[in-house]
């Protein structure tokens, strides 16, 4: 009988997958950001790396004003090209108390 | 003699229209509002009509693609793929939307996408780009469709 690859491995290998996936994106956030003046700040599960099978990954954009259309578009396509789902939010819409929150996992690109 | 399913795409240009004239209401009131609980409703009322204009926008499109008897972009990121699907011309069809406008939907989309994972985390106030965008689609929209459909369903 053909081996069995139960639920717990399938979600293993998701969750490796996604962490070594998260390695090969910051390598090309943080060489967008120098090109561009700004800097992409990841953060959560993704930062730590703790990533589960279904995480998402978390990731501010500090980028001028003229350049944070782009950085956004850059970022999203960046993710989906690695099967990652993207949650970026854009650094200066964020309130105060979740920067605090965020701050011991933040992991600056650039 | 033209297709009734006109009027399903004229009730969600309607409905977009309206949720972003809302939206960019509610924006302009959100920072002269301090009382707590009135200034909550309103980030809430520009929060939801942003959204809602949104995905109204969206079922314009596809029934728009349904009308062509095209298959609607599927996968994780079929919203990203649905407004440049529109903004294309394709298999004997014009585009949907002109470039300013699917770029302005594309801003929507992503605001969407930020209200609905952190809503509690960032300030509504800065959001002005978006609210630029909705205001560009309410005003875009009900003519792009026109164009649209007097081209395919004269």
């Amino acid at each position: 009988m053909q081996r069995i690859v139960t639920l717990t491995e399938r979600k293993t290998a998701e969750a490796v997958r996604r962490q070594q996936a998260v390695a090969a994106l910051a390598l090309v956030l943080a060489e967008y950001a120098r090109a561009h003046g700004g800097r992409f700040l990841l953060f959560g599960s993704a930062a730590r790396g703790t990533m589960k099978y279904d995480s998402d990954v978390d990731v501010l954009m500090d980028f001028p004003e003229d350049a944070l259309n782009q950085a956004w578009k850059f970022a999203e396509a960046a993710c989906w090209e690695r099967a990652l789902e993207p949650d970026l939010l854009p650094y200066r819409w964020c309130k105060q108390p979740f920067l605090d929150h965020v701050a011991a996992d933040m992991r600056v690109l650039a | 003699m033209s297709d009734a399913r006109w009027f399903e795409v004229d009730t969600a240009v309607e409905a977009a229209v309206r949720h972003f004239t809302w939206a960019q209401s509610f924006y302009v009131r959100i920072e002269g509002t301090n009382a707590i609980e009135d200034r909550h409703l309103v980030e809430m009322a520009f929060m939801h009509a942003m959204q809602s204009g949104h995905t109204s926008l969206e079922n314009t499109l596809l029934r728009v693609l349904d009308l062509c008897g095209e298959a609607a972009p599927t996968g994780a990121t079929w919203h990203a793929d649905l407004i440049r699907r529109a903004a294309r011309a394709l298999d004997g069809r014009p585009a949907i939307l002109a470039d300013v406008v699917a770029e302005a939907a594309d801003v929507t989309r992503r605001f969407r996408n930020v209200a609905v994972h952190a809503y509690d985390s960032f300030d509504y106030t800065k959001a002005g780009e978006a609210v630029r965008g909705a205001g560009m689609i309410a005003s875009l929209l009900p003519s792009e469709i026109a164009r649209f459909r007097q081209a395919m369903d004269p």
